[in-house]
């Protein structure tokens, strides 16, 4: 697991299971280096997905959704 | 994907990415939020809100003009969100529109450029005349809904 401050490798990108590059990142939570290896996970992070302003983003989504509905799925 | 990008932190519930923008006009916070908004057809959906915050009163506009000359970086770090969002939570739905018509247009723009890219891993529906129709370049959508694959 990586630790708080360390700098790390991360894979940056992978296609076809072969690792096409790599990137220094600093681990600044502690506790997860992000698939795309450029985030950090932090605790000093404020969790905005129930600010007003974004659920009122949200509302409008759903009447959109509900009006035309979603596309069909690929199978 | 293999775009340059800013790096973002991301809350414990991989709902929230910040990063920072810089450019001329200085260092400005952007706040990605993914807001679920209920299942439709027994599928869940998300949202993806994107603003400014306001460093003062902790608000967030999505008004405002940044103009820091740095759009690519900017549209690239919101499809790296994407990733990283669907990576954790799944095949959901993902529902993008901008603010303003203008808005939806670079995000249309962002897209298109990396669309090569992304296309094997997700599936991208756009808006228009009152459906959701599958994602084909140069034509205007007024909203987008994509998926991981």
């Amino acid at each position: 697991m990586p630790v708080r401050g360390k700098r790390v490798t991360a894979v940056v990108m992978e296609r076809n299971g072969i690792v096409q590059d790599r990137r220094d990142t600093v681990v600044e939570s502690g506790r997860f280096v992000s698939v795309t290896g450029k985030g950090v996970v932090s605790s000093r992070i404020k969790n905005y997905a129930a600010d007003p302003f974004f659920v009122r983003k949200a509302a409008e989504a759903k009447a959109e959704i509900d009006k035309v509905g979603l596309p069909k799925r690929k199978n | 994907m293999n775009l340059e990008s800013y790096n973002y932190e991301i809350d414990e519930t991989f709902q929230t990415y910040e990063f920072v923008s810089e450019g001329p006009n200085g260092k400005v916070t952007k706040v990605v939020a993914y807001t679920e908004f209920g299942t439709v057809n027994d599928e869940i959906a998300y949202n993806l809100g994107f603003g400014d915050i306001d460093e003062k009163t902790g608000r967030i506009s999505d008004t405002v003009v940044t103009d820091n000359k740095d759009r690519p970086l900017v549209l690239a770090t919101v499809a790296q969100t994407i990733v990283e969002f669907s990576s954790h939570f799944g095949k959901h739905w993902i529902r993008v529109r901008g603010s303003t018509p203008a808005r939806t247009r670079l995000y249309q723009m962002g897209v298109s450029g990396i669309w090569d890219e992304i296309k094997d891993d997700f599936e991208l529906y756009g808006l228009k005349d009152g459906k959701y129709i599958e994602f084909e370049k140069d034509v205007n959508y007024e909203a987008f809904l994509v998926r991981k694959k």
